[in-house]
């Protein structure tokens, strides 16, 4: 008697696991990702023209992580239609004024005031990283992007981007010639290219500035999570 | 019996988790400048101040200044070039042309042209 009981439950469970699987597919919400204008809602409310881009700071063991990285960050800002304070104008002010780290992260009113600007993008280099392996190379470029207002001291950006590219040359039959092959094609790859990608990827959604024909058009665009993961390919890196 | 409800339960709950439609992370419009090779000469520049990696910048701002609209801060950053090779007459020319193309740089340069003035009163003295 218990395991004909037994039995029918089992049956009755079974055909409960289709239906409720069926039930909750119908109804499966699907979270459209936001609007550019609710998560980047004062940006869009202050309505910025330029930006000072500070040298970034660097907390990775690459000692020239910050030289090799700077000039990355200019194209991608300037292509979304803002003024960009240059390089060397910015480090040359910079050097005048004698102005340390504590001033650099912490006083966006008084570098608004001393560059006038509307904006002020701050980073830091969490990896930088090219390996050789026996059979495969890999670079990993690690950042975070935080712009804030130079009018109030308030963020309006914020994107942390881990980029990474995997190369391999598998040569077969020859475990010498694929680490010759994969090390060659990781050498020709710089860190610097990954570098910007990410800072190109970074910046995707960021509202257009006032030199971008989607100057307060790209309100309802959408905008993408405040972390990315880039990966990019095996044979052909430069995809 | 709880054992058969465990599966389901945790593919119900999978299945209820919110979804989010994938965002492409590609820019939504096409780059303004032209930039050939200014972040590879001016990486070159940063990390080695040399009168050949100074020089290489330079020809990447010349090429750049004869495009329509040279990117914001090429004239500006010229001129920063010039004032270090100790040639202020041309820097100055390349900081007017920056304020000219772009009114927004009017307070940073202007700012660069004063500490000019006050470096060239400092060796006026000490001369």
């Amino acid at each position: 008697m218990m395991i004909l009981k037994q039995i029918q439950m089992k049956t009755q469970i079974q055909f409960l696991i289709p239906a409720i699987l069926l039930t909750s597919c119908t109804t499966l919400p699907i979270a459209e990702p936001p609007q550019r204008n609710e998560t980047y809602q004062e940006l869009y409310q202050e309505n910025p023209r330029t930006i000072l881009i500070l040298p970034p700071n660097n907390y990775t063991s690459e000692k020239k992580a910050t030289r090799h990285f700077y000039p990355a960050l200019f194209a991608p800002l300037a292509d979304a239609g803002y003024y960009v304070i240059p390089p060397l104008a910015t480090l040359w002010i910079l050097e005048q004024e004698n102005l340390n780290d504590t001033i650099l992260n912490n006083q966006s009113l008084k570098l608004g005031e001393l560059f006038g600007v509307d904006m002020i993008l701050h980073t830091n280099i969490l990896q930088w990283e090219k390996s050789y392996g026996l059979d495969a190379g890999e670079i990993i470029v690690e950042a975070e992007f935080l712009i804030t207002s130079a009018k109030t001291g308030k963020d309006l950006f914020y994107r942390r981007t881990y980029g990474s590219c995997h190369i391999s040359a598998e040569v077969e039959g020859s475990k010498f010639l694929t680490f010759i092959a994969s090390a060659a094609r990781t050498a020709s790859l710089t860190v610097d290219d990954i570098a910007m990608r990410c800072s190109r990827s970074s910046f995707f959604d960021l509202p257009r500035g006032p030199y971008s024909s989607g100057y307060q058009q790209d309100g309802d665009y959408k905008c993408g999570p405040p972390s990315i993961r880039l990966q990019w390919g095996n044979n052909n890196p430069s995809d | 019996m709880l054992r058969y409800l465990i599966f389901p339960g945790l593919l119900c709950l999978y299945a209820c988790m919110p979804m989010q439609h994938s965002v492409s992370y590609t820019n939504d419009y096409p780059p303004l400048y032209l930039w050939n090779k200014y972040e590879k000469n001016c990486r070159s520049y940063l990390l080695k101040s040399d009168e050949k990696n100074a020089d290489d910048l330079i020809d990447v701002y010349q090429s750049l200044q004869t495009h329509q609209s040279p990117a914001p801060g090429i004239h500006a950053d010229h001129g920063i070039l010039m004032l270090k090779k100790n040639n202020p007459a041309a820097a100055m020319t390349f900081f007017e042309k920056e304020m000219n193309l772009y009114p927004e740089s009017q307070i940073y340069v202007k700012r660069i042209m004063a500490k000019m003035d006050d470096m060239n009163r400092a060796d006026a003295q000490n001369e």
